[in-house]
């Protein structure tokens, strides 16, 4: 069976600096993974490039075995730095994405609440976005992402900017989102307890990128909090960890 | 009414009040520097005859007529402007020259095209505010939020989209307070302009009573201009702060 997403011998030049040289990464439709390296890996450049907002120099981004070109309908792009527009209120953020794509009807207008309920904002869909907390942020953010029912999401360390405490309550949300809504996810960590906890895979990339380590997550879902302590779990992190120092050398 | 709203009235007040005592004790002439209460009394007299308002029915149709069209123009080619980089380059040296041009020494010229009609002050008036809205309309559109533009394109927005859900709105505030700058700058214009040539306006007021060296008339017809500067300044205040006030919210990144 041909993989959901694959990435065929991708390279990519920026002038004369080579970012990625013959990268090869196969995701199965539903499969979860996370990737992860050090800042200045190119993680955000390889999912832009899956994305369809970057062009690789060489080789090709299949989708169901179609080459992506441009921005794709089934993908959807959770940034970094959560954006949302300063003069929308979370529930017409949560649109925009319908809005862009034709005229909102009243469904849309439900099914925004319904995603704005799953990230638990149902309250606080008519704040704007200044009156909102950097966890808040970043749940309208997804919520806006789940809207489209996105066969693929991409996220990149969504979470990144939060606390600790409001990070493992999203991580968990996220959990149970993904397992109602079917996506394959690619998300990009630098956190390897959060990659372990979310995962089916794991996959480090290097600096040069040709190399592609990777590491299986075998526990079983719904994954409750209290996995974190599991010895399993410590000991996957720890193996991720040697294998991180590993390649970085 | 806030205390600092108090203490600008009591500040009014007193400033009046040492203008009105200063010209009693030193006896300063009327036709130097009226008393508050000649200016106010002149002031009422005139509006009540009629006289005032006459002409300044002419200056406010000076005002909006070339605000409206330099609003028109400004935000229109700005509009136009900013959509190519080209464009923009090819007028720079343009926008630049046309911005330390003096539009008001223009007013002999444009009279003598003219006349001593309408035409050459709504003209003077719709070139000076053309500028402000001109660059504040380019300098806004031109605004790129990276990340928000990385957003729309991966929603696979269109340009006409890209434009109007997202440019559009940042650009408002910008384009507001050009339009704040603008009318100021208007009721400038219609009033200089008079000066060139006018029988007619707040402007021709002002010249003839320095011809008849009536002072307090000078006063009375520069007050009523600044009121209507007052005016149209707060009405645009008052469009912002009703209906477009969700385009000033910002999110800081402090956190």
């Amino acid at each position: 069976m041909k993989p959901f997403i694959e990435l065929q011998k991708i390279g990519l030049d920026f002038g004369k600096q080579t970012i990625f040289e013959d990268l090869n990464l196969q995701v199965e439709a539903n499969e979860f993974i996370s990737i992860i390296g050090k800042s200045g890996t190119g993680k955000t450049t390889l999912i832009r490039m899956i994305a369809g907002l970057l062009a690789p120099t060489s080789g090709r981004v299949l989708i169901n075995g179609e080459a992506i070109t441009e921005p794709h309908k089934e993908i959807t792009y959770v940034f970094q730095k959560p954006v949302l527009l300063e003069w929308r209120n979370l529930l017409e953020n949560v649109l925009l994405p319908i809005e862009l794509e034709r005229k909102v009807t009243t469904k849309d207008i439900d099914k925004a609440k319904e995603v704005l309920k799953l990230v638990h904002l149902e309250e606080d869909q008519a704040k704007y976005p200044h009156e909102c907390s950097g966890g808040m942020v970043s749940r309208v953010s997804l919520a806006r992402a789940l809207i489209t029912n996105p066969k693929i999401l991409l996220m990149d360390e969504p979470f990144a900017a939060l606390d600790s405490i409001t990070k493992e309550q999203l991580q968990l949300e996220l959990t149970q989102i993904i397992s109602t809504y079917h996506s394959t996810v690619i998300f990009i960590t630098h956190d390897i307890q959060e990659a372990v906890f979310l995962s089916d895979r794991v996959v480090l990339i290097n600096e040069n990128s040709n190399k592609v380590n990777e590491f299986i997550v075998p526990f079983p879902r719904p994954r409750h909090k209290d996995l974190k302590f599991e010895p399993e779990f410590q000991q996957l992190i720890k193996q991720i960890y040697e294998s991180l120092e590993m390649i970085e050398g | 009414m806030k205390r600092s709203h108090i203490f600008s009235v009591v500040l009014f007040i007193l400033v009046l009040a040492a203008w009105e005592l200063t010209v009693k004790l030193r006896d300063i002439p009327e036709l130097i520097l009226p008393k508050p209460t000649v200016i106010v009394e002149n002031l009422y007299r005139n509006i009540m005859s009629g006289y005032l308002l006459d002409h300044a029915k002419v200056t406010l149709i000076e005002i909006l007529g070339g605000f409206f069209i330099g609003a028109v123009l400004g935000i229109g080619l700005g509009f136009l402007v900013s959509r190519s980089t080209f464009l923009k380059e090819v007028l720079h040296p343009y926008i630049i020259a046309s911005q330390a041009m003096p539009k008001l020494a223009l007013a002999p010229l444009l009279t003598l095209w003219f006349g001593y009609g309408l035409m050459p002050k709504i003209v003077i008036t719709a070139l000076i505010s053309f500028f402000p809205l001109f660059e504040s309309t380019v300098a806004g559109l031109s605004y790129v939020d990276k990340d928000k533009l990385a957003l729309f394109r991966s929603l696979r927005a269109t340009r006409y989209q890209i434009l109007m859900k997202l440019r559009l709105p940042i650009a408002l505030p910008y384009l507001m307070s050009g339009l704040r700058v603008a009318i100021v700058l208007s009721v400038v214009g219609a009033a200089v302009s008079e000066f060139i040539g006018a029988n007619q306006g707040l402007g021709a007021v002002i010249t003839t009573a320095m011809g008849m060296m009536d002072t307090p008339l000078m006063f009375s017809a520069f007050i009523l201009l600044t009121l209507i500067g007052i005016l149209f300044y707060q009405m645009i205040a008052i469009i912002e702060s009703s209906f477009l006030k969700k385009y000033y919210f910002s999110r800081r990144n402090d956190d």
